[in-house]
């Protein structure tokens, strides 16, 4: 594979899945969000959201915390430090292959 | 990353939803809107200069102050149980809009300074500077009704230039102006917001 491209072949699958990388795009630029924002913002079904969560949560990239608002419930999402790091990582090798 | 880099698209859209019910701009609004407001009661009630000496600083401190709680207490109400609740973490800042900012106040000190009639410069030199603002905020989050106050701080502030009333009413007038602007696209921004997303049922967040 030329250059910068064979990084592509290392890319965290974890990350590089449709779904999941606009989660952790719309997590990173934020300290935390509701599940109800990240529904809106991504378009995706509640079981959808859900399942994606939950892989982010397994590898230790999303912190999932299930709170109340008064007496409705509330999840919250945040990267955690681990995340954020494997995001930057992420989007380096993807504009190290893509030149730009 | 470059400027077409997604992160950048999804970064707009998570500071537009900063706008999204027009809370902000009817807060905004309703702050301008002080400054006809308590001229007006030191023009007209006891206690004269001290409505807009000492009120005047107090009201804008305190409106600052507490303008982000009190609007995400708004917000808790409305806007977060039909859409999403996001805390935004803080964005570096852009060398554009500063350059942009700065090239406008040093016109504007040029143009004072060059005019013998300082009161006609304020006039000019408040509209460009906060016309310049909204339009950065416009071209940054991608909201057009953004370059609508800019344009009618700029035209508000040149039509006063012209006019050049006495400082206090013509103050009044353009802050009245946008004032009643911010609150007229806030609320609009606000209704159409209200009926595209439907309070949800009870038992849901």
């Amino acid at each position: 594979m030329i250059g910068g491209l064979r990084g592509l072949a290392n890319l965290d699958r974890v990350i590089h899945e449709p779904a999941r990388l606009t989660i952790v795009s719309l997590l990173f630029l934020s300290k935390e969000a509701d599940f109800l924002y990240l529904q809106n913002e991504t378009g995706l079904t509640k079981g959808n959201l859900s399942s994606h969560l939950a892989r982010l949560e397994g590898a230790g990239y999303v912190r999932i915390e299930k709170t109340y608002r008064g007496k409705l419930p509330l999840t919250l999402c945040s990267l955690t430090g681990v995340g954020r790091r494997a995001f930057e990582n992420y989007r380096k090798t993807v504009k190290r292959a893509l030149g730009r | 990353m470059t400027g077409n880099d997604p992160l950048v698209a999804a970064q707009r859209a998570a500071e537009r939803y900063w706008n999204v019910d027009g809370i902000a701009e009817i807060y905004v609004g309703c702050l301008f809107l002080l400054v006809p407001v308590l001229t007006f009661c030191s023009e007209h009630l006891p206690f004269g200069p001290l409505w807009f000496g000492v009120g005047f600083p107090v009201a804008l401190m305190g409106g600052i102050v507490v303008g982000r709680p009190v609007i995400v207490a708004i917000r808790r109400r409305l806007t977060y149980p039909r859409t999403g609740y996001v805390a935004l973490r803080r964005r570096p800042t852009d060398p554009a809009g500063i350059a942009l900012t700065l090239i406008a106040v040093a016109a504007v000190v040029l143009l004072i300074a060059t005019k013998g009639d300082w009161s006609a410069g304020v006039y000019a030199a408040t509209g460009l500077i906060s016309g310049v603002i909204n339009i950065h905020l416009a071209r940054s989050m991608g909201l057009s009704r953004f370059y609508f106050l800019g344009i009618v701080s700029i035209a508000a502030g040149a039509a006063l230039a012209l006019a050049d009333p006495r400082v206090p009413l013509g103050m009044s007038l353009l802050w009245g102006v946008v004032g009643v602007s911010c609150v007229m696209t806030g609320g609009i921004t606000l209704r159409r917001y209200l009926r595209t997303n439907p309070a949800p049922p009870p038992e849901q967040a």
